[in-house]
């Protein structure tokens, strides 16, 4: 059996004379474990166990799911519905619709666009701390 | 004490950088912060910890303090010049090369490595590989671990070593040497996190040595100021004969220079010293004129290359379906063998 050349993806890492991060590769440095002395958690802590840095969802074919438009999350009930302009495109999932609920509260938001895959259009939503 | 012409300005300017008070001296000159591109004021933690951060006090006792003030108290020597680094799929392949040092990084020992979802790396569990394996090869071979990898792999490692036993996990694994963690110092960023990321992979060589390891110390100065502190730790330390600096990311003309400008000015401290450049070019060796018995070279691009069915020699062009599944087997065998010979006639041309 003949096999296709497969290009083997080389993800470069370390340090560099110039701040240009790879946007990929994003953490939040979590406080030391031995080190929190019981004044709580910090919100940033917080923000790294709760609230993912990205996650998409699956959108309901419509002819405003284009790639690369905004995408806006608004509450309806329990969820939170996925918008573009005023029309809903989509619906987060109970589980997705709490962390931003929760993430909220820590003062995260979440950015949504449209992108494209193979088998569909989908909204992906990422972490911004204000 | 800082005066009030400093405070008038920190009110002015809130996300000017702390350490150009002079705070952190003697570990951080202030006039290192005038080379701050990028704002101090990171309120999410992300990827570095600031001089602004409000949790910056248990970062700097975790480490205790920004000196440099702790090295692992022996060292290991190497005398090969190239070492392949292999990845878990091609583990077995190692005991078909010459080398004596092979080496594998963080990730592959490894089950549930990075993924990439939603456009982003995320590290959902950290599982160690069945420790066996790993250790039949280093029954055999010297295997290095480099602890290099993206800041999600590392920084999460790290913060969960002690959870997810970490140490122990390695030292069962059986390696003949583990470097520092490579924690990434970037040039225009705090230079109190570069300078606590500096000393975080210091006091890593130190605990793996604490484990009962061989650890070789990884080092990377971004400026002059670096190189100069590094130089003052060597002094106090002459017994370290082996580090390492990851250079994978180095592809400019000037990264390429920083490395080579802080490379030799380390080896100059002391004449018995050793270097691994992880990733380092063949074609920038020559620029190591006078120390090129003091290289060493880590790399794996034979392996990726094979395990794409490519070579690297450059006058072999491969075909689509040209190989067979498995040969991607033998292709990393001749690819790391092409790959030692050239270094090998690299070095005798440039220092004849």
């Amino acid at each position: 059996m003949n096999c296709p050349i497969v290009i083997t993806k080389i993800c470069f890492m370390g340090s560099k004379t110039k701040p240009d991060r790879n946007k990929k590769d994003s953490v939040i440095i979590r406080e030391p474990i031995a080190q929190n002395t019981g004044g709580g958690r910090a919100r940033q802590d917080q923000i790294a166990d709760i609230c993912e840095i990205s996650f998409h969802v699956k959108l309901k074919e419509s002819p405003l799911a284009k790639k690369d438009v905004p995408v806006t999350l608004k509450k309806f009930g329990h969820y939170y519905h996925i918008l573009v302009m005023a029309s809903v495109i989509g619906r987060l999932s109970t589980k997705q619709s709490e962390m931003v609920e929760t993430c909220a509260r820590l003062g995260v938001r979440y950015a949504g666009k449209i992108i494209k895959e193979p088998n569909g259009m989908y909204a992906r939503f990422t972490r911004i701390i204000q | 004490m800082r005066d009030s012409q400093e405070l008038f300005s920190d009110q002015l300017f809130p996300d000017h950088c702390l350490g150009r008070s002079g705070i952190y001296l003697p570990h951080i000159e202030p006039a290192e912060a005038e080379d701050v591109l990028v704002s101090c004021m990171n309120p999410s933690g992300t990827n570095i910890v600031t001089c602004r951060d409000p949790r910056i006090d248990s970062f700097l006792r975790e480490v205790g303090g920004l000196a440099f003030d702790v090295a692992p108290s022996i060292s290991v020597l190497v005398q090969d010049p190239y070492i392949p680094i292999f990845d878990y799929r091609t583990i077995k392949l190692a005991y078909q090369v010459k080398s004596d040092v092979v080496g594998l990084t963080l990730s592959d020992i490894l089950i549930n490595r990075l993924k990439l979802v939603a456009g982003y790396y995320t590290l959902k569990k950290i599982s160690f590989r069945e420790a066996a394996i790993i250790r039949q090869l280093c029954l055999h071979k010297k295997v290095v671990l480099f602890l290099t990898g993206q800041d999600v792999l590392i920084e999460t490692v790290w913060h969960q070593r002690s959870v997810c036993e970490l140490f122990q996990q390695l030292s069962m694994m059986g390696f003949w040497a583990v470097t520092g963690f490579n924690f990434s110092v970037f040039g225009g960023e705090c230079p109190v996190a570069q300078r606590l990321n500096q000393k975080k992979s210091l006091v890593s060589s130190m605990l793996l040595e604490e484990n009962g390891l061989f650890a070789i110390p990884h080092i990377y100065a971004v400026n002059d100021f670096h190189i100069t502190q590094y130089q003052q730790w060597l002094k106090r330390n002459p017994h370290i004969r082996l580090l390492t600096m990851n250079c994978q990311m180095q592809r400019s003309t000037e990264d390429i220079e920083q490395v080579v400008r802080t490379a030799q000015a380390i080896l100059i401290i002391n004449e018995k010293l050793h270097i691994i450049l992880q990733g380092y070019r063949f074609s920038e060796v020559h620029r190591f004129d006078g120390f090129l018995d003091r290289i060493h070279i880590a790399e794996s691009k034979p392996v990726k290359y094979g395990q794409a069915f490519r070579s690297v020699e450059p006058a072999v062009t491969v075909k689509a379906g040209q190989y067979k599944k498995d040969a991607y087997k033998g292709l990393v065998v001749e690819n790391i063998e092409y790959r030692r010979h050239e270094l090998r006639k690299i070095l005798t041309r440039v220092s004849k």
